[in-house]
This record gives structure tokens, sequence and C-alpha cells, in this order.
């Protein structure tokens, strides 16, 4: 008797209490294989393949130059080191900020085979960094907030007048 | 009486947490992970350490990403294959043919000379790869 009552007020027959230890195991599995760590880097333009490699034409009075050489670095010929190099970019940065395109500083970044790469990316952060210090600093004055909280326009117009312009490039025996 | 047959009740109901409504909240989690889960397409075959840089920026697109890698030992690897010097233009061109705005991201061996990281920075100009971006971790400013 009571073995049939049983029955008769039993439960719907799938059983979902196990449904929510799969669910879970599905879970835990999704967040272990989850890759959420993002990748942090320098984005850089590569300047464009041309057989002649023919010199741009560009103002001396508008290039910074920096050569890395296996001896150390040169700013315009003169040893100098990485933060010299951010104070240079940022000095030059500054003052053409009312200037039109044509008189903006570009860098020219040229090394020799020998360096290593960590070399290179350490020049290349201080000179991007020099860039987005005067860039940071115009867009407080402006808009009265970082450059990293601008939104896409407000982004250009600081862009324009204070445009990252990097070219790299290695150094030929000859030069 | 009232109070009796309230406590009747009382007796026969499960603990206090509701249980019914747990596999929905599971399941809203899991799908959300299954969505947003990128899981790791490549196998690095090459070692390397990242070099540092102060700027470093996040990248989230991952759509119109190449992948190269170039180890201590200087082995060359784009996406998921170990390649030589001279396969590295031939590979972009493929690469390019199937997104036309692909990003490079290069993950290169701080201790690599850089004659390696020109050379193979000239194959993907020829190939027309201009877009790139050095892989660093972020340095924290105040100890420059």
């Amino acid at each position: 008797m009571s073995f049939i009552r049983r029955r008769r007020k039993g439960l719907p027959e799938v059983p979902l209490a196990s449904m929510s230890d799969i669910a879970f195991l599905l879970l835990i599995f999704f967040i272990v294989a989850a890759t959420i760590d993002i990748d942090t880097g320098i984005s850089l333009s590569l300047p464009e393949y041309d057989p002649k490699e023919s010199p741009a034409q560009v103002e001396k009075s508008r290039v910074i130059e920096v050569r890395l050489l296996p001896g150390g670095i040169f700013l315009n010929g003169m040893p100098s080191t990485t933060d010299e190099l951010f104070t240079a970019v940022s000095r030059k940065a500054r003052e053409t900020i009312g200037l039109p395109e044509e008189e903006k500083p570009v860098t020219l970044l040229l090394y020799s085979g020998e360096v290593p790469y960590e070399k290179y990316i350490a020049a290349l952060d201080n000179i991007k960094r020099g860039y987005r210090v005067v860039q940071d600093e115009l867009s407080r004055r402006e808009f009265g907030r970082s450059f990293r909280t601008l939104g896409e326009e407000e982004r250009n117009t600081i862009s324009t007048k204070v445009p990252v312009l990097i070219t790299v490039g290695e150094l030929k025996n000859n030069d | 009486m009232i109070s009796f047959a309230g406590k009747q009740k009382r007796k026969d109901s499960k603990p206090g947490i509701p249980l019914a409504s747990m596999p929905d909240i599971i399941f809203i989690l899991l799908l959300f992970f299954m969505v947003s889960t990128v899981l790791k397409e490549i196998d690095v075959k090459v070692e390397y350490d990242l070099p540092e840089a102060i700027t470093s920026e996040k990248f989230d697109n991952r759509r119109l990403n190449a992948w190269l890698y170039i180890g201590r030992d200087g082995r060359i690897q784009i996406n998921d294959m170990v390649v030589s010097k001279e396969n590295v233009r031939e590979k972009f061109e493929v690469i390019r043919s199937r997104m036309n705005n692909v990003i490079v991201q290069m993950r290169v061996d701080k201790n690599v000379p850089m004659a390696l990281v020109e050379s193979v920075q000239l194959e993907l100009r020829k190939a027309n790869c201009l877009r790139v971006n050095y892989i660093s971790s972020q340095k924290q400013k105040d100890e420059k």
C-alpha cells in the first residue's frame, strides 16, 4: 500500500537535481579555458615597401633623428639616454602644437642590426611616451580630461594637433 | 487555530533557500563564459621573453590578427607554423589575401638582434602588411 502511494506522490521522472552539478562542471571548464589576459603592446605602421628605398623628402628641421648603435643611443648625433629621448620628443611636440601639419616633428628611429630588440622597444616606447605626454597635456587643457578617456572625435582633434609620427628603418653601412 | 495551521505548513516546507532557479542562474553564467571564451588556437613552439614598455596599450580586436613569433633561438613562427625566413613573405601574402587590414601581432624575444627583426619586417613590408604591434608587457610608470 505504502509503496503505491509513494509512486503517485513522486516527482517528475527526469532528475533535475544533478543538472546544476553538470552545469557547474561545464561552467568551471569554460572559466578555466577562458583566455582572460589581453595583450598589450606598441602599435606602429611600417613604412611602405619601396624597391628603390628612395629617402623620403622631409625637411631637416622637422626630423628628430634617433640612432640605435651597439655603443648607445644617438639623438641628432649626440650620445644620449632614453629619458633624454623622451624629453626631446615631448619638447619638440609641445613647441609645434600650433604649427601647420607640414611642420610637425617626425621621429626617425634608425637601428643597426646588432642592437637587441629590447633596446629598440625601449627607444620606441620613450618616443611614443614623448608624444603621448603632450597629447595628454593638450587634452587636459582643451577638454579637461586625460587623452585616454576621450571619445574618438576628440581624440582626432588632438591627434591632428599632436600627430604621432614615427618612422623606423635599418642603418645601412654607408649612412 | 490559524497559527496552528501555519505551523504545520512550515514543517512541511523545504529549507529556506530556493534552489529551483539555481540551474538557470548557472546556465546563464555558463552561456556567458561559453560565448566570451576564445579558446587558445595557437600552439606556441618557440620560446621568448617579452620586453617591457610603458606605453603598452590594450588590444581587444582579435578578429584581424595574425601572430608572428620570433624566439630566443631565432626561429620564426607564423600563426601555427614554424617557418623559415624565406617563407615569411609568401605566408603573409596568403594571410593578407584573406584579411586586408591584418594587424601583425609580433611577439619577439627581447634579445633577438634587430637584423633578424628587420629582415622579417622587410618581408612584411613586401607583403604589404604594414600594421604591426610589438607585444610588450606593461611596465609601471614610476619605475622608469
